[in-house]
């Protein structure tokens, strides 16, 4: 709830990852990436509000390491910038987050992130897009979400409308949007309670008009035992996906077109925590078209009131060719990784 | 307020004697009824004491792992039973981390995603911002005769601390001790047995046991103040037992009772305000 008086907030944080890499030509390149981000916010009146998210990431490494965010050595950009109007119906202009769906890891229906390693990926590290947004509150519940994503050749814009509301136990929603000229999403997801179990479910129906449309949708659940462990499984259908390894379009992967190459995944995390401090998670991500996975460990502490440590790990495996380990078809000769992570952040 | 006494004569004596005993009948009816009550009425009367329309709360929360703290702040503003708001204010980490609860169902905004996800199911039962208490613990505040029966098992005396304008003191409270056990199954806790001050109708100590008998959680509640004809406890520490050497403080430093508050800010639009 905003607090209507002028005000202007900074808050943000550095972190240092030092990552090592092993490449499955064998050897280990090490990198350090340094990032600091600035979150500043101005309450400008009680219904005017304005965010602006600049980063600074400096990286030393080895090669041309692959790190999630950082595509320089030295890089400075604005993550996001935009001005908040909250009335009747909060308007949102600039460069912002649009995220729709319930997924974990696969969001069918977002269009700008559909497909996140989130158990590995900073939140920060998301694709955010310059947008006019306006979301209008439909009872306590329910809201009425539009957006649109202008482009110079205005046939090329991206826009979406999504009314999500509130049935006993579960948020419902449905949405269309327009990611490219000639393509049509019609989503719908879901997330509840089902005797006990929390339980989510995304799907999205996309249509073309110079082929055959196709579908793509996530269904899941979790649940926590008596002695703390959460389970948390999703399963994943991409119906563009090949089955077999010997018919994935890397082309069109490499080139960032699909964020998938089979036809069936899963999601299965563990997490646990320790104490008020510290929390364990395993989480894992299986083809299970071609049975290669992506294993991810972590360890995270809050080691002082502002600091936070985190030890991660990704180990990966499965046959030559296959999409986790992809050998030579990879030009950058980094997939199929292992990796090693150290994380700390401070917070201010 | 002051007492004037006067020197009687005798007619006004055997009024007096009169009156003394209905007084003493009076108070001996009153002591009947008031050991009568069952454990469902307390749980009523005390359920009428601490709801109040609207409030407003400012809090500090202090996680306490062998002796390492860690402390959160947070705003949250309520409306009667089922609907509450709450929004972190400290620290940078967990600043505009936001949570609603409307009837049974809540929701909790990242700001770092700008998205609203639902906590349901088991999720309830995991720690809220690295607490001792789960979000379940904060969801049922009330309705507690909804899912479980009460029964008054003793009385008991019990240290209370009370705060008024300066340090907290501690006295010794007659407390009416309520066992709750559940009659239904999707409960975390499947007995509670609850310590109730008799005069002020407020919890005073509540210990959360499993369907196995084994003693999950304790809290304890004290710097009760009182607004008004009502009295409401300040002050909130909750014991994991599961967990070695931790514990979680609750200190409510500012609150308000039945103020006016915006009903746009019981709703998911204002998650992401």
């Amino acid at each position: 709830m905003s607090s209507g008086a002028f005000a202007l907030s900074v808050n943000g944080y550095y972190e240092n990852d030092l990552v090592i890499i092993n490449k499955p030509s064998g050897g280990a390149n090490p990198g350090d990436l340094n990032k600091l981000r600035l979150k500043l916010d101005l309450n400008i009146s009680e219904s005017l509000a304005a965010h602006i998210e600049p980063r600074y990431y400096f990286f030393i490494r080895d090669d041309n390491l692959p790190v999630a965010g950082a595509t320089g050595l030295d890089e400075l950009a604005l993550d996001s910038a935009y001005i908040k109007y909250y009335g009747a119906a909060n308007v949102t202009l600039g460069k912002q987050r649009i995220a729709w769906g319930t997924g974990y890891i696969w969001n069918p229906t977002d269009i700008f992130n559909p497909f996140v390693l989130s158990f590995a990926v900073n939140n920060d590290e998301e694709v955010n897009v310059k947008a006019a947004r306006i979301e209008v509150p439909l009872g306590m519940t329910g809201i009425l979400d539009g957006y649109v994503v202008p482009e110079e050749d205005r046939g090329f814009s991206r826009k979406g409308i999504r009314a999500k509301t509130n049935i006993g136990l579960f948020d419902v929603s449905a949405s269309i949007a327009a990611p490219e000229p000639d393509r049509t999403l019609y989503g719908v997801d879901f997330a509840g309670d089902v005797l006990g179990f929390g339980v989510i479910g995304e799907a999205a129906l996309n249509t073309r008009t110079s082929s055959s449309g196709y579908v793509q949708a996530v269904i899941g659940g979790d649940y926590t035992l008596d002695n703390g462990i959460n389970i948390q499984a999703q399963y994943y259908y991409n119906e563009p996906g090949k089955t077999s390894k010997a018919d994935y379009d890397w082309a069109a992967l490499y080139a960032g077109n699909i964020s998938q190459l089979a036809k069936s995944y899963i999601f299965v995390g563990f997490s646990k925590i320790i104490d008020e401090l510290a929390a364990v998670k395993l989480s894992t991500i299986i083809n299970l078209d071609d049975q290669s996975f992506m294993l991810y460990p972590a360890y995270t502490r809050s080691i002082a009131q502002y600091v936070d440590l985190s030890l991660e790990a990704m180990i990966t495996g499965g046959t030559e060719g296959s999409e986790f380990k992809p050998g030579t078809i990879d030009p950058t000769g980094f997939g199929g990784s292992n990796m090693l992570l150290c994380r700390v952040i401070y917070n201010f | 307020m002051r007492v004037k006494f006067k020197i009687l004569n005798p007619k006004h004596q055997t009024v007096v004697a009169v009156a003394r005993f209905v007084a003493a009948t009076f108070i001996f009816f009153c002591a009947q009824n008031s050991f009568a009550l069952t454990g469902e009425e307390i749980m009523r009367r005390v359920d009428a004491n601490m709801t109040y329309g609207t409030s407003r709360f400012e809090s500090r929360m202090v996680i306490n792992v062998d002796g390492e703290l860690r402390t959160k702040n947070m705003v949250s503003y309520s409306r009667g039973r089922d609907t509450s708001y709450s929004e972190f204010t400290y620290p940078p980490r967990d600043k505009g981390v936001k949570y609603l609860k409307i009837e049974n169902n809540m929701w909790m905004y990242l700001p770092s995603v700008d998205k609203v996800i639902k906590i349901s199911g088991s999720m309830l039962r995991q720690s809220m911002m690295g607490s001792d208490f789960s979000y379940e613990d904060a969801m049922e505040s009330n309705r507690l005769l909804d899912k479980y029966s009460a029964r008054l098992v003793r009385s008991e005396t019990v240290p209370v601390t009370f705060r008024a304008a300066g340090d907290p003191v501690t006295r010794q409270r007659d407390c009416y001790v309520v066992e709750l056990e559940a009659k239904v199954k999707d409960v975390t806790y499947y007995k509670r047995l609850t310590w109730i001050d008799k005069e002020l109708l407020v919890p005073v100590r509540e210990d959360l046991f499993a369907m196995s008998g084994k003693l999950l959680k304790t809290m304890t509640l004290g710097d009760v103040r009182s607004f008004g004809s009502r009295n409401f406890p300040t002050y909130m520490k909750m014991v994991n037992h599961l967990r070695r050497n931790s514990f979680t403080e609750m200190h409510i430093e500012k609150i308000a009772f039945d103020i006016y508050v915006p009903d746009s800010v019981f709703s998911q639009s204002a998650l992401t305000k």
